[in-house]
């Protein structure tokens, strides 16, 4: 095969792939990239079998046909070229020949034969998404993901939709790590396939992929599934991220409904005085006690090696008084992703999964358990 | 088709095709078996069956899921093995091995994993592996590949189906010898030698063995038990660690079994080439006596293998095979 491109397109493309490719040697094609000179463009592969990426780029194809070579050097090659066009070149035995001005390179690649199969993607089996929705809906349940990699049906988002009785999509996002749970709610235009009505587990890695992606800029993004995939396409490139096998516990059951004492606060302060007060509390658990009463909260920590702190703030509230310990941690976390100016939370007693949400919204819900102190 | 690649086990293959036939493979297979037997090899038979959509309980070969897995790049196969400057599998290998088996297979049904050796396993890595070894994420298949199972724990033997593999028969090593190109003669030279092991017969290199065989004979030749010195050098020279040293004796069983031959009129042997020197020894003694120093070469090697200090052993073996000379 043989084409021309330009030397910064081809330096973006190679760069946006570098996250990408295997830094492990278990398998020495997935350090490589994928080139396919197509009629009309170049597309540009690469992946570590659980998230791959597929991009096409226009480019000057003198013949068709495709190669895979070593991603890192390939980058640092064209990084250091002159600007100027590149043109790019296979020869017998899986050598690769680049030409720049008066550089040149020799570089030997691997048979494209031995490079894992790419999912075919289909555009009409996906559906449109906003990036803003989607890249919000990962900050709220992302924080909660589990990290203890033997709960691996944990170690991801679990997304489902849920058809609304006036007919419309709901799709729900959720994590939790057995110690708090988060879910995250938007609606959807439009139809979506048989997965996501199932409900789907997405990977950790994947979903910090897929949130670059959304980071980049607004406006629509594409979402669907293939095989055991998950694909994202945006403009011409495709996401596909490997789901993960496993089933996601029932979160429902754990989402509390006799939680009937409701206390509102404002986010920016309570925030603050959490903050506070989690700088007296034990290294490793970070507890904090709320002791709400008619007064206000009451919050407090101490530490027998340190000392102890206290913070009162007002808030209406007419219920019973109520004492609960929290980790301060999971307290702020929670905080810092809902986006309303107040929030409510609902308790029971002391002992019981305590509720957050955002006040007079119902995009994002968050559990989470106290602690015994 | 894979499976019939398979030399001289054929029950087990049996066994396995059935379980492919039927739908009900194990999820977790320890196969047990000296190195070099097959237990690879149907290994890989296996997951090509299970991955290949030709046949209900084999594979075809030749299409491009079968040509990844027998070329050791399918993505759904992962294996585990000691990293290059490691002696043990660590518990970070384990744990990479069942983050990568939690996803979903990437273009195979299901997903499969090789432990080899198994009994390299860390007491640490192996009890990380027992939860997923039980219940492996999705319907994946977790194969532990061992020369001996009684070095694993036995909570990991317990989890797994065993299939022990018998080493192979000097009649298949001979076949396949045969068939990866080697001339009648050499291939029958090194049969016997490799105690079922393929792994071995190939590496037995044969112009080294011959080198080494005439090594023996001379100095086997020269020892004079009435100058005890030359009976002594030749057990330093040939002595080595006890890996060369049970070679060696493997050699002399197999001098003093074509001699045994020699003696009763068969023309059976394996060392054709020492034919003459051979001949010697058949003639310098009664078959009796042959016998009884046959005996004294397997005492012997049972000696070294359990730990016995492998030029103290020769010393004395060569006393013994000097002493009527």
């Amino acid at each position: 095969m043989e084409f021309r491109i330009d030397k910064e397109q081809f330096l973006k493309a190679l760069q946006k792939i570098q996250g990408i490719v295997e830094k492990r040697t278990s398998m020495p094609i997935l350090s490589n990239v994928l080139l396919e000179a197509t009629e009309t463009s170049l597309l540009v592969t690469a992946t570590d079998l659980e998230v791959g990426m597929k991009s096409s780029y226009s480019a000057e194809v003198v013949a068709t046909g495709k190669i895979t070579v070593s991603a890192k050097k390939l980058y640092e090659i064209v990084k250091e070229l002159p600007n100027q066009q590149i043109v790019f070149s296979t020869k017998d035995n899986d050598w690769v020949e680049i030409k720049c001005g008066k550089v040149q390179f020799n570089i030997v690649g691997l048979s494209p034969d031995e490079f894992p199969y790419f999912p075919d993607v289909k555009e009409e089996s996906l559906f449109e998404i906003e990036s803003s929705l989607l890249r919000g809906m990962i900050e709220k349940t992302s924080y909660a993901i589990c990290t203890d990699e033997t709960k691996y049906n944990l170690n991801g988002i679990f997304a489902k939709v849920e058809v609304k009785q006036d007919g419309i999509n709901c799709l729900k996002m959720v994590s939790t790590d057995g110690h708090r749970l988060s879910i995250a709610s938007g609606n959807l235009k439009g139809s979506v396939g048989p997965e996501l009505l199932k409900g789907v587990i997405l990977p950790k890695k994947g979903i910090y992929e897929m949130k670059k992606i959304t980071d980049e800029e607004g406006g629509m993004l594409l979402f669907g599934f293939l095989d055991n995939s998950a694909v994202i396409k945006r403009g011409d490139s495709y996401m596909v991220m490997r789901l993960v096998d496993g089933e996601f516990p029932d979160y429902n059951r754990v989402i509390p409904t006799a939680n009937n004492q409701v206390v509102t606060v404002n986010k920016e302060n309570f925030s603050h005085s959490v903050r506070r007060m989690a700088i007296l509390s034990s290294e490793k658990f970070k507890g904090i006690m709320l002791e709400i009463s008619d007064n206000g909260i009451k919050i407090s920590s101490s530490n027998p090696e340190l000392g102890d702190a206290m913070e009162e703030i007002d808030v209406e509230y007419h219920g019973d008084p109520i004492s609960v310990r929290f980790n301060a941690r999971y307290l702020l976390d929670v905080l810092s992703v809902a986006e309303t100016e107040r929030v409510d939370m609902r308790f029971r007693d002391e002992l019981s999964p305590s509720i957050i949400v955002p006040e007079n919204s119902e995009s994002f819900l968050a559990v989470i358990m106290p602690m015994r102190l | 088709m894979p499976f019939a690649d398979i030399l001289g086990h054929e029950r087990i293959v049996e066994v396995l095709r059935r379980s492919l036939r039927t739908g009900k493979t194990a999820h977790s297979y320890l196969f047990e078996g000296i190195s070099g037997c097959g237990r690879k090899k149907t290994t890989l038979a296996l997951i090509q069956g299970m991955f290949c959509q030709s046949a209900d309980d084999d594979a075809c070969g030749v299409c491009p899921s079968c040509r990844k897995v027998a070329g050791g790049s399918h993505a759904d196969i992962h294996i585990v093995e000691p990293l290059p400057d490691k002696r043990d599998i660590s518990i970070d290998q384990l744990r990479e091995m069942q983050r990568t088996l939690s996803l979903r297979p990437y273009e195979a049904p299901r997903k499969a994993c090789i432990i080899e050796p198994a009994e390299r396993m860390s007491v640490n890595a192996a009890n990380s592996l027992l939860k997923t070894l039980e219940e492996p994420p999705g319907d994946a298949l977790i194969i532990l590949l061992t020369e001996n199972a009684g070095l694993l724990l036995p909570t990991i033997r317990s989890r797994c189906q065993l299939i022990r593999f018998a080493p192979l028969s000097p009649e298949h090593i001979l076949t396949l010898l045969e068939q990866s190109g080697m001339d009648a003669d050499t291939a029958s030279l090194i049969a016997p030698m490799s105690g079922g092991s393929m792994q071995k017969a190939i590496e037995l290199d044969n112009e080294s063995l011959a080198a080494r065989r005439e090594n023996v004979i001379s100095r086997l030749s020269q020892m004079n038990i009435n100058k005890i010195a030359s009976v002594f050098d030749a057990a330093e020279a040939l002595s080595g660690n006890r890996e060369e040293t049970l070679e060696l004796l493997d050699l002399l069983i197999s001098f003093y079994r074509d001699a045994l031959h020699l003696a009763a009129g068969s023309g059976e042997i394996v060392n054709r080439s020492a034919r003459s020197a051979i001949e010697t020894i058949a003639t310098r003694r009664p078959i009796s006596r042959t016998m009884e120093l046959l005996e004294a070469i397997c005492q012997t090697r049972r000696d070294v293998q359990r730990n016995a200090n492998p030029k103290l052993a020769l010393d004395h073996l060569f006393m013994n095979i000097a002493a009527e000379t």
